[in-house]
């Protein structure tokens, strides 16, 4: 095969080396971004660079922020005694949105399945642990485990709890709801069916 | 419930295809090779999500197209419509449904069990011969078109048991985790694992108790002597003695699952498998002779090839009419090249039984059995398709 561009064969290399994006795909994407005017890829690649140079993982919580310690670690209105773990930064700004929680989180990144090669020690577990440090954090009375409703955020639930249990403290997890985007129908159903298990006390 | 018509294009042998069906009885018939199985795949298709034989979707692309599409209208009881369309690119590899034009984000909560289907192949034979596999994937099959509870449970198992068996594998291959953190996880792995096997299981065991009466009337059916089909299942808690009976009880379940993975804990991370749950499961199938006492004969190692046939004809009636009752609907039944491999007297069993049944889809190599099947329903309720160069020919 005759090699049309080294140029063009690295970025398609580096798109593809991106999540969710196959080799067509990260094809299409560099055939796209040829095409564009000079400005706009400078723009583009700028933002990456921004990204990678401004956002971090926030010290306490792990949620991305462009300080050292994150808006909701660093107020003073929120309850220091309540930490809310979720899978992703997206879930954070989720359940903000719906003003009811005034605790902390923290953000995992991910959830544990040895099928896309992700361990324990590939989250943000050790960081979690971290924070019933005393000495260094508000005494955490309260854990609340937000994760999917998967075969894996279940079973990253019961391994946290497994993990905290010689800590004693009172850990919850939220009700199973309406997964978003199924079927009402189908939904109702299986609900139905856990919620007729009853509350699960962890 | 029945298809109205089918749309396929690009889909096997068929670039560009309409099909008109009748509500009752379809018979598709040419010479082999030529195409009759893919127009009941089509139709599994769009019923069931995938093909009922099991054939990858890029197989049933045609060749040199980058994708397929099969639509079908299906119109119930009551006059309603509802069309069913699925999508399939290759370049993607992914299928995309829409039900009534919209597209639906997953085939199993929009659609799947709306139009049930029982389907018998050729294949069908292995479920009385075969191993337990293909007993489990049978009843699944029949399970799961009424209870979409159950499927969801079985999906999840199956999720987890892949997940347990690549820690189990990368743990004894000197994977980077820890033994703490491996033993906390398979711990974790293991108690979500009692919960859904001690489901599945409840579910499981309720339904051989349901189904045994519709096997029993509908093998009464097929022969003339007061032999009695009987059924039991086993999991890797009863074990494969018999007489040892458990309790069926969804809490003790949950224990008995609990100790028999801390039984098997070592086993299991030795031979990196997973050993207990569900995906062990079997159905046994016994017949209980008149002539000998009444004793009960495994069919599987004590039974002659007419009484397997049987006993899988039985099988396949008692489906219909069990899915019939609990779902309400009547299911699409599909006979995929099945009455040459049953002889004359199961065969005028089943046709005798056509106008029990709602729309039907037979395939044959011959024109054979048309005479037959006219003597027994009206000819305006049948529709024949002749196969040839990949074209279908009313006749
Ligand atoms: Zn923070």
């Amino acid at each position: 095969m005759v090699n049309i561009s080294e140029s063009l064969d690295s970025l398609i290399e580096e798109l593809s080396s991106l999540p969710q994006i196959g080799r067509k795909t990260a094809r299409r994407l560099a055939m796209f971004i040829i095409k564009q005017p000079k400005e706009k890829v400078e723009k583009l690649s700028k933002s990456l660079i921004d990204v990678k140079e401004k956002i971090k993982f926030c010290r306490i919580c792990c949620n991305i922020t462009e300080d050292d310690i994150c808006k909701i670690c660093s107020s003073q209105k929120r309850n220091r005694n309540l930490i809310c773990v979720v899978e992703d930064p997206q879930d954070v700004y989720a359940i903000e949105k719906t003003n009811e929680f005034k605790g902390l989180y923290h953000v995992l990144h991910g959830r544990i399945s040895p099928l896309d090669g992700i361990g324990p020690e590939d989250i943000k577990i050790r960081e979690l642990l971290g924070r019933f440090d005393e000495n260094k954090f508000n005494r955490i009375e309260e854990l609340i485990l937000a994760l999917n409703p998967t075969v894996e955020g279940e079973t990253t639930i019961l391994y946290l709890q497994k993990l905290l249990k010689p800590l004693d403290i009172k850990i919850s997890r939220i009700a199973r709801g309406l997964p978003v985007g199924s079927d009402l129908e189908f939904a109702d159903e299986v609900t139905l069916a856990k919620a007729i298990e009853g509350r699960i006390s962890l | 419930m029945f298809l109205k018509n089918i749309y396929l294009n690009n889909f096997r042998n068929y670039s560009d295809q309409h099909i008109e069906f009748s509500g009752k009885l379809n018979y598709i018939y040419g010479s082999n090779g030529t195409g009759k199985t893919n127009i009941l795949e089509s139709i599994s298709f769009i019923t069931f999500g995938k093909s009922f034989v099991n054939s990858p979707e890029i197989d049933c692309l045609r060749f040199g197209e980058g994708e397929f599409n099969v639509s079908g209208n299906f119109e119930s009881s009551l006059g309603n419509e509802f069309s069913v369309s699925l999508n399939y690119n290759s370049a993607v590899r992914k299928k995309l449904f829409y039900l009534n034009k919209e597209r639906v984000p997953g085939f199993t909560s929009a659609v799947f069990g709306k139009f049930p289907i029982v389907f018998m192949t050729p294949h069908s034979l292995e479920i009385t011969y075969g191993n337990p596999s293909e007993r489990r994937r049978f009843f699944d099959i029949t399970l799961s078109q009424i209870s979409r509870i159950y499927l969801d449970y079985l999906r999840n198992i199956n999720r987890l048991l892949k997940l347990k068996n690549i820690l189990l594998k990368s743990y004894s291959s000197g994977g980077k985790i820890t033994g703490f953190e491996f033993n906390n996880l398979l711990e974790s792995y293991n108690d979500k694992l009692a919960e859904m096997a001690s489901e599945i299981t409840v579910r499981r065991n309720v339904f051989v108790k349901d189904f045994l009466p519709y096997l029993e009337k509908n093998f009464r059916y097929l022969i003339s002597s007061n032999d009695t089909p009987f059924m039991e299942y086993q999991t890797c808690l009863n074990g494969k003695a018999e007489g040892i009976g458990i309790s069926y009880e969804k809490e003790n379940l949950f224990s008995e699952y609990r100790r028999k993975l801390e039984e098997f804990k070592n086993e299991e991370i030795a031979r990196a498998t997973c050993i207990i749950g569900t995906h062990r499961d079997d159905y046994i199938f016994k017949l209980k002779k008149q002539n000998e006492n009444n004793k009960p004969f495994l069919l599987k190692n004590f039974c002659s090839q007419g009484e397997h046939k049987t006993y899988l004809v039985g099988l396949k009636l008692a489906e219909y009419e069990y899915i019939k009752d609990r779902s309400g609907v009547e299911p699409i039944l599909l006979l995929d090249d099945i009455l040459s491999e049953l002889d004359s007297d199961r065969v005028e069993k089943i046709i005798s039984h056509l106008n029990e049944f709602g729309q039907v889809f037979i395939t044959s190599t011959e024109s054979g059995y048309l005479g037959r099947l006219k003597q027994k329903v009206d000819g305006r309720d049948i529709s024949v398709f002749k196969i040839e160069n990949s074209k279908v020919i009313i006749r």
